[in-house]
């Protein structure tokens, strides 16, 4: 019976070491398990984090493997936490991706350029990033790199100066379509080849930032293009390789159109589906009249004038002219048309469109054109009317879009709306398609008014009346279990 | 029926159960004696399964269940009165009873009868309703009787039952193991010798992890009545007394008490002395037989911790 | 199976009755009220962010990480020091019910303190849109993180017979579990290492997925297995005295 006790609690210790074992290592299996193999869904109203069948199909398409890298320098504004918010969102997004697909899309990495300034550098340095290539999503694969803006992101409403802050809002949030986009874009083997044509007289592609075309380059270059000048007068025609010519002023100083063998060219590049950009000279012809004829856009001579207000509630007649009518059909301009989007010119010539052609953009109603420019004053025989000021057209495979004026190309003038609008024209020329025209969401809001009555309400609530119920619950049953003991 | 054979158990290096065997026959109530720290309630522990004996343990049964290879079953069969008696004082005795009957296993449909039948039998169905720390000592104890009571199991331990009990209620208590007595093996764990001898059929006494007497009522009535003392008052002034006190067989120690001896022996001897002063001529002035008590025993025993 | 219910009741009855319980609570909705109340106007009154602020702050995690010891700390330890575990172990109920039981207890207190917030929620939803799905998914964080802690609690409470050490240890294992997500530290961002480490962080699991909307089985899983793991051990700490 000694024996019995002692054989006893040997058995048990061994036993007992193995089950603790047998359960460490069940953990670790079901774990280990899960970990591989595991199943999200997201609850939220939208579930706009939710992976979807197609984002799989699409992540298990991918060729090779695609790293994110988002360096942040976050603006302490209003707008500024907006834009955050919309990469942290994306980043978000990404991670989500990144979860259901660890071997195509690797975790992306956010550096705060501010507080990881080293790793930041170490990185830049790593990936050939600019030093203000901040507040992006910057997707790598192989030697291919593809950056994605907040614009491209959201539709940020960004309110004016006079206007609070606090009015600064996302609009529509197309995170999802833009990576979905972007990922597509970036694991393509062949870059998008894009020319741009400059008269004689226009800033050249590179060079110091001023007068330059550098940031259209940058940006275009960011989207998975590879951008070289092509001099249309001194060539011989436009390379066959070309996805997207785009013609930026031009005419200055040529007022004779193109040359034959280059005007041959061009028709071979657009019955091949290439796609020409046509950024309107100020002044004069371009020398491309007869292609733009054929496409059923002409440019009317001429600028475009408008009332524009100043602040102090005075108005005044100038050449600023604001395209806010956009063609909500189009799948350039169906998402803009959306928002509150104004793109400005200053100046602009006026199109006039017939078949093929559908104009894009237009003026407000109370814009009109000056045939003869000068100081802009409207005359009695002048109907104000809208204008269009951007015409785009199929040209059997190809596509072209001609825009009334060049200059918002200037690295001064290269941002938000106009921006954004010009990107998508070039998109779709280039039969590229970016970010597909029209997607995203509003977001769904679920914010309060939050007012004095409510505030007050909901703190006395909060603060006393519910612990009250705790305190008075204690006290009822402390009464009722000494009444009757 | 309780039955302990060589059980022993040690915290740490100190020995608390030296190989201690006794057995409490079915039905019977055992007096379970032993000064503070003698190992009683350890012994208790070890038999509600609480604690676990040394490997030289040979054999612990309660009820014909072996307690150390099936602890669990012997539970079953267990009730017990801790010496502390631990109740949450902020449950209703009802409360914590009837949580106690659905642990024993006691059907729900018949629990609220069980306790009623415990509650009567402790004497404490006017206390059903109260908190339990509202209730005195007295109660408290007896609803740990009742606890142990629950599902009617028929070994019962009872560590120092009667602590804290009003002589009414010891008296309630005596009554009630008189009753319980035969269909129970009780073994009951006390310092009050008095009530020891009054209820119990049988006693054990340990002392320093060791049983230095078990004993059924006959066995230990004879050994008081040998063990009790002789005082003589001799109206005579002689020296040889004593001497002649201690020639008498039998007679162990003479010592002087007094104006008189007292005398220890094996049996009776007062018959001998009245012989004696007849021939020595003596005046016996007193003769009177000092029976030993139970107090005395233990007293001997624990003190000197001799085994019988 | 009935064993444990009535042990689990008894547990919660005794809780209730007694005023450590109402006290907790009181305590408890007047700091989480006073929390809620600041997120909501830190937040700005945006709901869907309330949820990531009121279940995810500072607040929140020192709640997370006190009360499951202070109410498991009477589970085991005080019941041990009062000899009324003995009472209990003696009567023939198996140490696993024992042990389940009392983490039962435990949990369901933890699981209706933060139930007692939702009403704040209801007053919230007659003036805005609460996006009810992602409160759920917090909800059952809060419940799945709280099974791990109370468990450990049950554990420490098991090993020592003071209670205050008890809620000691407990505190200390679980700032253990909490602060795993601080190994974040030790790799870069994008480094793989960082998956496994939310894989276990509580603060990964309410703070980025749950209190988002977003439902991961692994956050179930993990704390499943931990909670089982936990509760085993104890339940074998308790069965040394048979061995």
């Amino acid at each position: 019976m000694s024996d019995f006790i002692n054989q006893r609690r040997r058995k048990v210790r061994v036993h007992v070491t193995l089950q603790l074992l047998l359960m460490l290592w069940i953990v670790w299996v079901i774990n280990v398990w899960a970990f591989h193999d595991s199943v999200r869904v997201d609850w939220s109203q939208g579930a706009t984090m939710e992976v979807t069948a197609d984002d799989r199909q699409l992540l298990a398409a991918l060729p090779r493997a695609v790293d994110v890298l988002v360096p942040l320098d976050l603006d302490p504004s209003a707008a500024g936490r907006v834009r955050a918010r919309v990469l942290t969102q994306a980043l978000r997004w990404l991670d989500e991706l990144s979860h259901s697909a660890p071997q195509s899309l690797r975790l992306p990495i956010s550096v705060d350029v501010n507080r990881a300034g080293e790793r930041w550098e170490v990185l830049r340095a790593q990936r050939g990033l600019e030093a203000d290539a901040v507040n992006r999503i910057h997707f790598f694969c192989g030697d291919q790199r593809l950056s994605l803006d907040v614009d491209d992101l959201a539709l940020i409403r960004e309110p004016s100066p006079l206007e609070p802050e606090q009015l600064a809002r996302i609009e529509v949030d197309r995170v999802r379509e833009s990576v979905e986009a972007a990922l597509r874009q970036v694991v393509r083997e062949q870059l998008t080849e894009i020319r741009i044509s400059q008269g004689s007289g226009e800033p050249p592609l590179r060079g110091a930032r001023g007068a330059s075309l550098v940031t259209l380059c940058d940006d275009l270059e960011a989207r998975g293009a590879r951008v070289e000048g092509v001099d249309l007068g001194l060539d011989d025609g436009l390379p066959a390789d070309t996805d997207l010519l785009i013609v930026v002023g031009g005419g200055v100083g040529r007022f004779e159109p193109l040359r034959a063998s280059v005007s041959r060219s061009i028709d071979r590049h657009l019955e091949a589906g290439g796609g020409v950009l046509v950024l309107l000279p100020s002044t004069g012809i371009c020398g491309w009249e007869e292609t733009m004829a054929a496409a059923g856009i002409s440019v009317l001579p001429g600028l475009v004038a408008e009332i524009s207000p100043l602040p102090g509630g005075v108005t005044r007649a100038s050449y600023v002219v604001t395209g806010t009518r956009f063609d909500p059909f189009h799948p350039i301009t169906a998402s803009l048309a959306r928002q509150r989007t104004m793109v400005r010119f200053t100046p602009s010539r006026s199109l006039q469109v017939t078949e093929p052609a559908t104009a894009l953009l237009a003026t407000g109603p109370g814009a009109w054109l000056e045939r003869e420019p000068g100081s802009p004053r409207r005359q009695r025989q002048e109907t104000p009317a809208p204008q269009i000021v951007a015409a785009a057209a199929q040209v059997g495979a190809g596509r072209m879009v001609v825009v009334g004026n060049w200059n918002t190309v200037l690295p001064g003038s290269w941002r938000g709306d106009a921006r954004r609008f010009l990107l998508a024209c070039s998109d779709w020329a280039s039969g590229r398609n970016l970010l597909p025209a029209g997607a995203g969401r509003e977001p769904v809001s679920h914010r309060i008014e939050l007012d004095e009555r409510l505030r007050r309400s909901f703190f006395w609530t909060s603060t006393a009346i519910l612990p009250g119920c705790a305190l008075l619950g204690g006290l009822l049953v402390a009464w009722a279990r000494r009444r009757d003991s | 029926m309780i039955e302990v054979e060589s059980l022993s158990l040690s915290f740490g290096s100190r020995r608390a159960l030296e190989a201690i065997s006794f057995q409490v026959p079915s039905g019977s109530v055992t007096g379970f004696l032993g000064p503070n720290g003698a190992g009683k309630t350890t012994t208790l522990r070890v038999l509600t399964t609480w604690l676990l004996p040394d490997p030289g343990t040979t054999r612990v049964v309660v009820d014909g269940v072996d307690l150390l290879r099936d602890p669990r079953r012997a539970c079953g069969r267990i009730g017990s009165v801790l010496e502390t008696v631990p109740l949450p004082s902020e449950l209703r005795v009802c409360e914590y009873l009837q949580l106690r009957a659905s642990l024993k296993g006691i059907p729900r449909a018949s629990i609220s009868s069980e306790l009623s039948r415990v509650l009567q039998e402790v004497d404490a169905s006017d206390v059903g309703r109260r908190r339990i720390g509202t209730l005195s000592q007295g109660y408290r104890q007896r609803i740990g009787l009742a606890d142990a009571l629950i599902g009617n199991p028929p070994v019962l331990l009872l560590d120092e039952p009667t602590r804290g009990l009003d002589p009414r209620q010891v008296t309630h208590f005596r009554q009630l193991l008189d009753r319980l007595r035969g269909d129970h093996t009780i073994l009951l764990s006390s310092h009050v010798l008095g009530e020891v001898e009054q209820i119990c059929d049988r006693i054990c006494m340990i002392s320093e992890g060791r049983i230095c007497l078990e004993e059924d009522r006959d066995a230990w009535t004879e050994r008081l009545a040998t063990a009790g003392s002789i005082r003589v008052e001799i109206a005579a002034d002689n020296p040889a007394i004593k001497s002649d006190l201690e020639a008498i067989s039998g007679v162990r120690d003479v010592v002087a008490d007094g104006s008189g001896w007292l005398l220890t022996s094996d049996s009776d001897v007062r018959q001998q002395i009245g012989t004696l002063a007849r021939e020595k001529d003596w005046t016996i002035l007193e003769l009177r037989r000092d029976p030993a008590t139970l107090e005395s025993l233990f007293l001997q025993l624990t003190v000197s911790g001799v085994a019988t | 199976m009935s064993r444990i219910i009535s042990l689990t009741r008894r547990d919660l009855l005794s809780l209730f009755v007694s005023p450590v319980a109402w006290t907790i609570i009181f305590v408890f909705l007047l700091v989480m009220g006073l929390t809620f109340h600041l997120s909501l106007l830190g937040v700005d009154g945006d709901l869907r962010q309330l949820v990531a602020a009121t279940y995810g702050g500072l607040v929140f995690w020192f709640m997370m990480l006190v009360i499951p010891p202070l109410v498991s700390m009477r589970a085991l330890a005080e019941e041990r020091r009062l000899g009324s575990l003995e009472m209990l172990m003696t009567t023939g109920v198996s140490d696993s019910s024992v042990v389940f039981s009392k983490w039962l207890a435990t949990w369901v207190f933890f699981l209706l303190l933060w139930i007692c917030l939702l009403p704040l929620w209801g007053l919230l939803s007659t003036v805005g849109r609460v996006d009810v799905g992602v409160l759920f998914s917090a909800y059952l964080g809060v419940a799945m993180v709280g099974a791990g802690f109370c468990a450990t609690g049950i554990l420490a409470s098991a090993v020592t017979s003071h209670p205050l050490a008890s809620a000691g240890l407990a505190t200390a294992m679980n700032m253990g579990l909490f602060l795993i997500h601080w190994l974040r530290f030790l790799y870069q961002p994008g480094d793989l290492e960082l998956r496994w480490i939310d894989h276990f962080s509580a603060v990964h699991h309410l703070g980025d997925e749950l209190t988002r909307g977003i439902f991961d089985l692994r956050i179930p899983i993990w704390w499943g297995t931990f909670t089982i793991l936990m509760l085993f051990v104890t339940t074998k700490v308790l069965e040394r005295r048979r061995w």
